[in-house]
């Protein structure tokens, strides 16, 4: 009889996953599929019509040096670029997560805000303030130190600068949280047992944050890996990206086979190395 | 009193009276149906943003009532980017513009409806070497990709492509090139002693140790906005399109364009039926209106570049008219190279060429 009962209530339950599950099929599996399936095809290079077939030879094309430099080159920029907005975004968590009230609720928004502009607008705008005599030229030009004007833009500094300002909000949110779950009685207990502000940040803090650094790192290096917009338009087309490379073979080049190839091999790079970090931080997480 | 301008004027309006007549009597159905019926509903046509007179859709919606054109922007990456959109929505365009080389494509593929001239009287106002040079639809307009400089901040006065990669050299950073593929490849043949349009592993491996040269001086290789640092100084040169400099030059004095000795890539931009056009009377009627002397000048005061109708010089602002950059004397054209397409082999080697540039 309460068998009876459930049964109906189960099956309500399970209609509600039907639109996360419809959603999920539709715009990820379907597409991740035929990104898979596009990848052994070929084209035809007069109509750019693809065909599905088997063909590995586009990965055979893909491990060409071009590429893998670009693979490397990606990870190097996303990798610094990731240390830059942690060294940046800790300080600013951790006095997020110090203060209260209304004044945490106005730097918090201060954080958020940027993200509620476009992203193509928020990395033109970095291209105005790195302008050769733009506004960042003109304040180091009254302190002497560039008094010939800036050389900034069109340069692989650039383009950390700009991955590191779009994602900067990306890094802060994550660590705040973290940092804000802190029981105050753990920091207490740290600075009863004689602990100065550099121990106890170093001891209690970070290691209690260290979730949160991960979430942040993950959540800032992953989409950096693949970035296209940045490395466009601060870049000058002379620092390419791996997302630049795969963009030139949708775009220009129209080879979706090979472009989908170089897509699938950084997809299942960026998986392997979350799978070995999970499971590296949680060999650590029982030894500690 | 009727001035010249009146009388163009009328004489545009009667060829494009002429020219509906023409599509209704082609359409075989001429005799069945008024004009209105064959000549009506909205189009689709691809086209550069902004690429189009200011008032000319608007004319032809007042000319032929119950007409209208849809524009949708593409054709900004080259063809492969205008091939695939074609044919995703084949059975919404009607038309394209295209470039010499990408309309070759365009065609080869089966894209394209077979375009009859007699459907267009006001085309034999087009001299026939711009007619020849684009055998695919209308040309509309032709460009050339030389390099301007800023007089006020270099001593040098360079001539040459050689010139400009000397340039690069003596002031590195302070040199931007447009990103195009196919027009950067181009330069670099042309500067190594090759024609334009070769496509061969040799002449591509001698312009990619070229480009790979100049990449490593110039500023940047700029997708957009390609003569916006030279106009504020941040660069002292800049390898972009006649009319782009022609339009820097309108905003700063300073700026001198240069047709390198050793030739320049060329194009033909033209409009193109579709294939699986059902309304081609309309397609027809649009591209005749567009060779209107009023409505051509329309075009190419608000797109700045190169004419090819004699006839719409009245109506074609001075500062296009006597802008250096923009003549070209066909009986001496040798200097320009125009695009054409020599099959998809060659196109993919050349596209290849360029990516061994900017990938490394």
């Amino acid at each position: 009889m309460t068998q009876g009962l459930r049964r109906p209530a189960d099956r309500w339950r399970r209609l509600l996953l039907v639109p996360s599950l419809t959603f999920t099929t539709l715009f990820f599996i379907a597409p991740l599929t035929l990104l898979v399936a596009l990848s052994f095809g070929t084209v035809d290079l007069l109509s750019y019509r693809t065909y599905l077939g088997w063909h590995p030879s586009n990965y055979l094309r893909a491990l060409d040096p071009l590429y893998l430099q670009s693979i490397l080159r990606s990870l190097a920029m996303s990798l610094s670029s990731t240390l830059a907005c942690l060294i940046i975004g800790f300080p600013v968590a951790l006095t997020l997560s110090r203060l209260s009230g209304k004044r945490q609720r106005v730097l918090l928004a201060a954080v958020i805000v940027p993200l509620w502009t476009g992203f193509v607008v928020r990395t033109y705008a970095v291209v105005e303030m790195l302008a050769d005599h733009g506004p960042l030229a003109d304040v180091l030009g009254v302190l002497g130190l560039a008094p010939d004007g800036l050389s900034l833009l069109h340069t692989p500094a650039a383009v950390v600068i700009g991955m590191v300002y779009a994602y900067l909000p990306l890094m802060v949110l994550p660590l705040f949280v973290a940092l804000e779950r802190i029981d105050p009685s753990q920091l207490l207990a740290a600075s009863d047992l004689g602990a100065g502000p550099w121990s106890r940040l170093r001891r209690v803090e970070i290691p209690l944050a260290a979730p949160g650094i991960l979430a942040g790192c993950l959540l800032v290096s992953i989409p950096m890996l693949g970035e296209y917009v940045v490395p466009t338009v601060l870049g000058g087309g002379k620092t390419l990206m791996y997302g630049n490379v795969i963009a030139y073979q949708f775009q220009e080049v129209g080879d979706y086979p090979l472009g989908s190839a170089l897509a699938v091999m950084m997809t299942t790079l960026v998986t392997v190395g979350l799978v070995v970090g999970r499971q590296v931080s949680a060999r650590a997480g029982r030894t500690s | 009193m009727t001035t010249r301008r009146a009388f163009l004027r009328r004489g545009g309006d009667a060829a494009l009276l002429l020219a509906a007549a023409g599509v209704v009597s082609a359409c075989g159905k001429g005799g069945e149906a008024p004009a209105s019926a064959t000549v009506g509903g909205t189009i689709t046509m691809m086209n550069y943003p902004d690429w189009m007179g200011k008032d000319e859709v608007a004319k032809f919606r007042a000319a032929f009532p119950g007409t209208d054109v849809k524009q949708v922007s593409g054709l900004t990456s080259g063809a492969a980017q205008a091939l695939t959109q074609i044919r995703q929505n084949s059975k919404s365009y009607d038309m394209t513009l295209a470039g010499g080389a990408t309309a070759g494509q365009i065609q080869a593929a089966g894209l394209t409806a077979k375009f009859d001239p007699a459907q267009v009287p006001l085309l034999s106002g087009i001299p026939e070497f711009y007619r020849k040079s684009f055998p695919h639809g209308v040309p509309v307009d032709i460009g050339k990709v030389g390099f301007g400089y800023r007089k006020d901040l270099i001593d040098e006065r360079p001539r040459s492509w050689a010139d400009l990669w000397q340039l690069a050299a003596t002031h590195p950073g302070k040199v931007t090139v447009l990103k195009y593929a196919d027009d950067v490849i181009s330069i670099a043949l042309l500067l190594t002693g090759q024609p334009a349009g070769a496509d061969d592993e040799k002449s591509l491996a001698k312009a990619v140790d070229a480009l790979r040269e100049l990449k490593g001086n110039i500023r940047a290789f700029l997708p957009t906005d390609f003569s916006k640092d030279l106009i504020t100084g941040d660069a002292v040169a800049a390898v972009s399109y006649d009319y782009d400099i022609a339009t820097a030059q309108s905003k700063n004095a300073d700026i001198v364009w240069v047709a390198p000795t050793e030739g320049m890539p060329g194009y033909v931009d033209g409009w193109l039926p579709l294939a699986d056009s059902e309304n081609l009377a309309t397609v027809y009627a649009f591209m005749n209106h567009h060779l209107t002397p009023e409505v051509y000048g329309d075009f190419i005061n608000t797109t700045g570049s190169a004419y090819l109708l004699p006839s719409a010089e009245p109506f074609i602002n001075d500062s296009i008219k006597n802008n250096a950059s923009l003549r070209l004397d066909t009986g001496n054209a040798s200097a320009v190279q125009f695009a054409d397409y020599n099959g998809p082999e060659g196109a993919r080697r050349r596209a290849d060429a360029f990516e061994r540039v900017i990938g490394v």
